[in-house]
């Protein structure tokens, strides 16, 4: 290869990177740089630098990542690995709000199947998939933690407050989906569902 | 030895849900007395006390806590960094007290923490927390803020030699994080594959430096064993086990919730008692004593006390004390399966007895479920049981999985032969 291909190669690399680059913000590279200090090797920082990023975009796109990699002077393959690991750092768009219905053994025992059954049938979507309008995803996970309250729902996504809602029953569904979707726009102070 | 009045519920005196103690209320109400106790002995003693208390690890395993501690080699000059972590990262199927603490009393937890510090020489700490525990988040960071500010953390802490600095990491999902090596690779920024043992974290753990994993609770534990004193501590337990813990039940009773209770109090008792026995209409035909990886039990072994070693003679475990019952309107075939089922999900994939064997017991249990099964599907199931037993694969996911399998079978296998010949599930 010629010196002159070379140098071209080297600007597209150069401005792949610039671009990049740019995904990460200055205050999403500040935020992983405060938390950079709390480890001594910057891949500690790994988990928490996905979360930043999925924080302001909602989920981790392929550029965010090697962006990641670039500012973190990580390996692309070490911050891909961990992405797909932990399954609330999402690899394809979500919607705007998630909704996480408990399917641990004490929701299921008193009652999540029907409820679950109810908000697929409301939402006209199964585990795992978004919305057509892109305002609700559905994802189960495992016990929540609130066995007492059983069944329950988390409800988190990107800019909103995290809300756990709980000793469900199927006919409470619509009103929940609709409480959501009147306050999906509001800004998170004081956007709380109460 | 402290003068004062000794708590009767030294885990919960100070929990408050809506609006967890600020530093000074906490301080006012002889919160941090146990942290300035501990740093006014040398550690040795403090690590005897502890070891004379018989605190045992409180995430499931049961683990003498003074024990683990000793373990962690001498401090040496090379002024090299110890880690102290927490292990907040609740997820065990039918767990929910840790979250109780978390969000309570935030300060108990950094006062546990101090005190450990300052027995093992910690520099540093991490709080782990699962993802969703975004409110014990923001409490326990609040709670560190005022901490920095009031010189509890940072350098030089009350004017003595000890630096110490915590910091929160929030998970992002996964029960395996859970698991003590599990949790460090995943601290580390890796995938949360367990290591293999030895060597153990004590010795080489977080970043190959000593580091010692402990459960929130039993975290919780310490300010009180110090001010107190071990005699004091053994006193609490009704039977051998010593101290207090907190109990849990959930499923179809008058009143499920959390309570903390002297170690070694009856099952019958938590069941029928605290939460306010079964609901109308529902008779109880089983109940897991500790999370959903622990053995089920049957109502012949309700007058059982809920400790260690009791536990462990009738065939289960106390995990982590939280007790799910099952009723005689849910199906317990429909119970295993969901169960396993998550195990499956929450396989690491590390271990190929573990990655491959808990997804066939999925099948089989789907199929059984669903009308599909054949009476060999058992004795495969079995053998799945024996293929996942402990030694086998890394770490415990597996041999978890397969406790509430085996006993099921064991304890309901009419249900599942039932199933079988009808070629249906009775329950739905």
């Amino acid at each position: 290869m010629g010196n002159s291909s070379q140098a071209i190669q080297a600007s597209i690399i150069q401005t792949d990177k610039r671009q990049i680059h740019a995904c990460l913000t200055e205050g999403i590279r500040n935020e992983i740089n405060h938390l950079l200090d709390h480890y001594p090797q910057a891949s500690g920082a790994s988990i928490d630098a996905l979360k930043i990023v999925q924080n302001h975009y909602g989920w981790v796109s392929d550029d965010a990542i090697n962006a990641l990699a670039i500012h973190m002077q990580l390996p692309v393959s070490d911050l891909e690995s961990v992405a797909t690991f932990y399954n609330l750092i999402f690899r394809k768009p979500v919607g705007k709000i998630l909704l996480h219905p408990c399917n641990g053994i004490s929701c299921m025992l008193m009652g999540y199947r029907d409820f679950f059954g109810a908000i697929q049938q409301s939402l006209n979507i199964s585990d795992g998939e978004t919305t057509q309008n892109n305002h609700f995803t559905l994802i189960s996970l495992p016990c929540l933690g609130a066995c007492d309250k059983a069944p329950v729902m988390l409800k988190t996504g990107s800019g909103q407050e995290d809300k756990l809602f709980t000793n469900l029953q199927p006919s409470m569904v619509d009103h929940i989906i609709a409480e959501l979707e009147q306050k999906k726009n509001k800004p998170r102070q004081g956007g709380d569902i109460k | 030895m402290n003068t004062k009045q000794a708590p009767t519920h030294p885990l919960t005196q100070h929990i408050n849900l809506d609006e967890p103690l600020d530093l000074s209320c906490y301080k006012e109400a002889g919160g941090y007395d146990g942290f300035k106790a501990a740093i006014s002995q040398p550690s040795d003693t403090v690590l005897s006390i502890l070891k004379d208390s018989n605190l045992r690890g409180r995430g499931g395993a049961g683990f003498p806590t003074g024990l683990k501690w000793s373990f962690v080699p001498p401090r040496d000059d090379s002024g090299s960094d110890r880690y102290l972590v927490v292990n907040g990262d609740e997820m065990e199927p039918g767990a929910f007290k840790d979250r109780w603490l978390l969000e309570g009393a935030p300060h108990q937890l950094i006062e546990g923490l101090l005190i450990a510090a300052h027995t093992i020489s910690a520099t540093v700490g991490y709080i782990f927390l699962r993802n969703e525990y975004s409110l014990a988040a923001d409490r326990i960071q609040k709670s560190l803020d005022e901490c920095y500010e009031a010189g509890l953390l940072g350098k030089n802490i009350l004017g003595s030699s000890l630096c110490f600095d915590i910091h929160i990491h929030t998970s992002a999902g996964r029960y395996i994080c859970g698991e003590e090596t599990a949790l460090i690779n995943s601290l580390e920024g890796k995938r949360a594959n367990p290591r293999s043992k030895p060597p153990f974290p004590q010795v080489a753990g977080l970043w190959g430096k000593p580091t010692i994993v402990n459960n929130v609770e039993t975290f919780f534990n310490l300010p009180n064993i110090i001010l107190y004193g071990a005699e004091w501590y053994q006193s609490l337990g009704r039977h051998k086990d010593a101290g207090t813990k907190i109990y849990g039940v959930s499923g179809r009773v008058n009143k499920p919730g959390l309570w903390e209770l002297p170690m070694g109090t009856p099952i019958r008792e938590i069941i029928e008692v605290h939460a306010g026995g079964m609901c109308d209409g529902y008779k109880l035909r089983g109940y897991q004593p500790g999370g959903g990886s622990t053995d089920f039990l049957l109502p012949e072994h309700l007058d059982t006390p809920m400790d260690y070693n009791e536990i462990g003679a009738i065939g289960s475990r106390m995990g982590t004390g939280t007790i799910i019952v099952l009723d005689d309107k849910n199906c317990p075939v429909d119970m295993v399966l969901n169960l396993v089922s998550f195990f499956a999900q929450e396989s690491c994939g590390w271990c190929t007895p573990c990655r491959e064997g808990l997804p066939s017991a999925t099948y089989i249990l789907q199929q059984i479920e669903n009308g599909k099964g054949k009476l060999e599907d058992l004795d495969y199931l079995l053998d799945i049981v024996e293929m996942v037993a402990p030694g086998n694969t890394f770490c415990a996911l597996a041999p978890g999985a397969a406790e509430p399998l085996q006993s099921g079978l064991k304890f309901f296998r009419d249900d599942f032969e039932q199933h079988i010949k009808d070629q249906c599930c009775p329950y739905h």
